[in-house]
């Protein structure tokens, strides 16, 4: 499965080259904009408006600060909410096992490094289990055969 | 004990709102521990939750978040929070495997195992320190100094970072100097400050034009979501309705279909590992419950080595690390936060002096600056005894929901999480956080003191590589070390 976000939309931005890496994940400038302003206007609100209600409200004054924070640390869950409402996530999400070429170098990163790969019967029961069950044990028998090849086995060779 | 039972259904109830807050929490990517434990133990304190109630909140906060992390970083290769930093590229090689659903069930079950082995540990490790605490507090100082230097010459800036914590150091002296002058005094703010420096860095870097040119990306990211695949009888692979995963112990037994509905039994821990890998996790745990000083990212990469050197067989191996790393995630946060607590009363360590830190300062109503001879924190207030159960009770609170949500949901809030939250309503919610706290604490001044700190600390971690852990023991270093250092030389 492929999903890109807003189908059209995504390619115009794509073309535009619209989409920035920002703490580690892609946002859309204008749209992170709006969040941040989102984020700010909805702390606040929570802060001072939450303030005003509870002094409203009669508590005591000693808890109306306390109060406060509290329904600030609201108004900033509301800002994520509002904004996730107006922003999809600019991210192309993909649940594809497609690993046709991938899996035989995954395995065989596996055995990098001073160990190797060592052989099936230097596992566990257990993690032999999990690999037939996943289908892997052949690939791994594969990968056992390439490394012996080259010479970089590991374990006990 | 009368106390303990008095306490003990306060301290229930905190540590299940811990529990579930913080086992949803450490689903989204991305969320700092500092940024989401310290604020909201703050608000616990503040509300005049008992210091029981406290303390077990916090501790099922931890210990559930680092369960909940793994599910991000196994299934999405994004990392939960800091230390799951560590595990990404252990989780990768699961991935390319197609398997990360399995490297998810082993990482939490390490959690699991870990977290009840950390507890009697640092508990034993700070009764057998605790007679030298006062010995200890008389060098505070001087041990937050040493302490420092030595986090940070741990951390990947190795001499750099020593280097950088010195203008670090002047910094903040130099901001508290500025807001002492308004008779503002500010201790949440500067945590804050460093916790989402980096995000505050990208956000001022961002917009300066030629920066927003490097910043700039021709496409959304890909994410790679593996499938929730499960074994099958047949030894083939088959995808499972969305939602519903039981551990590989508990799913040894699956139909030819491979179609086998979630499990409605407690999932076992114990059958979802195997000896060598609890035993690597036992080992670890022990082990990194000493190490209470050093910074929790770097113990849970050195333990993954030592793991990873002794394992023949490359699956064997790779799981083994990740179950291990895991684990070490919970025994550092555990041990960091009950040796200072209860041997010494201070904050020394990263967790301590970082997410730990409203359990010592939440002023008005905790206080810690040995230097003015003030500690009035929740080690004045619980007992070793009190200590050990109200933490065995957060373990219990957090395994109770966090492990069960985690083996059985954690594809589908995977899949929520990256299909419907985007990433500008994660940067809003925080800098949210960053106004709200700041404001609350300081007004205008805590704004800018956050703002200031932010860019800095967010600029030595990304150009100094420098973590957080160092940061916060700077901060620590200008409150404590250096008016007591002056102190001492008549300065």
């Amino acid at each position: 499965m492929s999903r890109a976000p807003e189908g059209d939309a995504a390619k115009t931005a794509e073309q535009q080259g619209e989409y920035l890496h920002v703490w580690g994940d892609t946002v859309r400038g204008k749209r992170l904009l709006v969040g941040v302003v989102v984020g700010v206007a909805c702390g606040l609100l929570g802060l001072y408006g939450g303030r005003w209600v509870v002094d409203l409200l009669g508590v005591e004054e000693h808890l109306v600060d306390v109060w406060s924070l509290i329904t600030g640390i609201l108004g900033c869950l509301l800002a994520g909410v509002i904004t996730a409402k107006f922003t999809s996530p600019a991210r192309i999400i993909s649940e594809d096992a497609d690993e046709s070429g991938e899996l035989a170098q995954a395995i065989d990163d596996l055995g990098e490094g001073p160990r190797g790969l060592g052989t099936l019967e230097d596992a566990t029961n257990l993690s032999r289990r999990e690999l037939e069950a996943a289908g892997l044990t052949d690939a791994f028998r594969d990968a056992e055969s390439r490394a012996a090849q080259h010479g970089r086995a590991g374990g006990d060779h | 004990m009368e106390l303990l039972l008095q306490d003990l259904p306060i301290a229930v109830l905190m540590g299940l709102i811990g529990a579930i807050v913080f086992t949803l929490i450490g689903v989204v990517s991305g969320t700092d521990e500092t940024a989401t434990i310290a604020p909201l133990t703050l608000v616990v304190i503040l509300i005049g939750v008992p210091p029981a109630g406290v303390f077990t909140f916090f501790m099922a906060a931890a210990i559930s978040k680092h369960m909940t992390h793994a599910v991000p970083t196994m299934l999405l290769g994004i990392p939960g929070d800091t230390l799951a930093v560590p595990i990404l590229e252990d989780a990768a090689k699961m991935r390319a495997l197609g398997l990360p659903h399995l490297a998810l069930r082993k990482a939490i079950s390490g959690a699991v195992i870990s977290a009840f082995i950390a507890i009697p540990c640092a508990v034993l490790f700070a009764w057998i320190l605790s007679p030298f605490g006062d010995l200890i507090t008389s060098f505070a100082p001087w041990i937050f100094l040493i302490a420092a230097a030595g986090i940070a010459y741990s951390s990947p800036a190795k001499l750099g970072g020593v280097v950088a914590l010195v203008p670090f150091v002047a910094f903040i002296l130099g901001l508290q100097a500025w807001t002492g002058s308004f008779e503002v005094s500010l201790s949440i703010s500067y945590f804050l400050g460093v916790a989402i420096g980096p995000m505050i860095y990208d956000l001022v870097t961002v917009l300066v034009p030629q920066n927003r040119k490097e910043m700039r990306r021709k496409g959304p990211s890909h994410v790679f979501l593996a499938p929730d695949v499960r074994p099958a009888a047949g030894g083939s692979r088959s995808a499972a309705a969305a939602g519903g995963s039981a551990g590989i112990g508990s799913a040894g037994g699956a139909s030819a279909g491979g179609a086998k509905q979630a499990g409605r039994t407690f999932p076992n821990p114990f059958k979802v590992l195997d000896k060598t890998q609890v035993t690597a996790t036992a080992a670890t745990s022990v082990v990194s419950s000493a190490t209470f000083v050093f910074s929790p990212v770097a113990v849970t990469v050195l333990m993954g080595e030592i793991v990873g050197a002794r394992i023949k067989q490359g699956y064997q191996r790779v799981t083994s690390v990740i179950t291990a790393k895991n684990g070490t995630t919970e025994s550092t946060y555990i041990a960091e936060t009950l040796i200072p607590l209860i041997a010494f009363g201070l904050p020394l360590s990263p967790v301590a002096a970082g997410p730990a830190a409203p359990l010592f300062n939440a002023p008005p109503v905790f206080e810690t600056n040995p230097d003015a001879g003030i500690v009035n924190n929740i080690s004045n207030h619980l007992t070793t005894f009190d200590f050990f159960i109200f933490a065995l009770l957060g373990a219990v609170c957090a395994t109770a929901i966090a492990y069960p949500f985690a083996m059985r949901y954690a594809h589908a809030a995977a899949k929520f999480v990256v299909t419907k939250v985007s990433h500008e309503a994660i940067i809003a919610a925080f800098v949210g956080l960053v106004v709200v706290v700041s404001l609350w604490e300081g007004g205008l001044l805590g704004l800018m003191v956050v703002t200031a700190v932010g860019l800095v600390g967010g600029m030595l971690i990304r150009t100094v590589k420098v973590h957080a852990g160092v940061l916060f023991m700077g901060y620590y270093v200008a409150v404590l070390s250096v008016p007591g250092i002056l102190a001492a030389f008549g300065g």
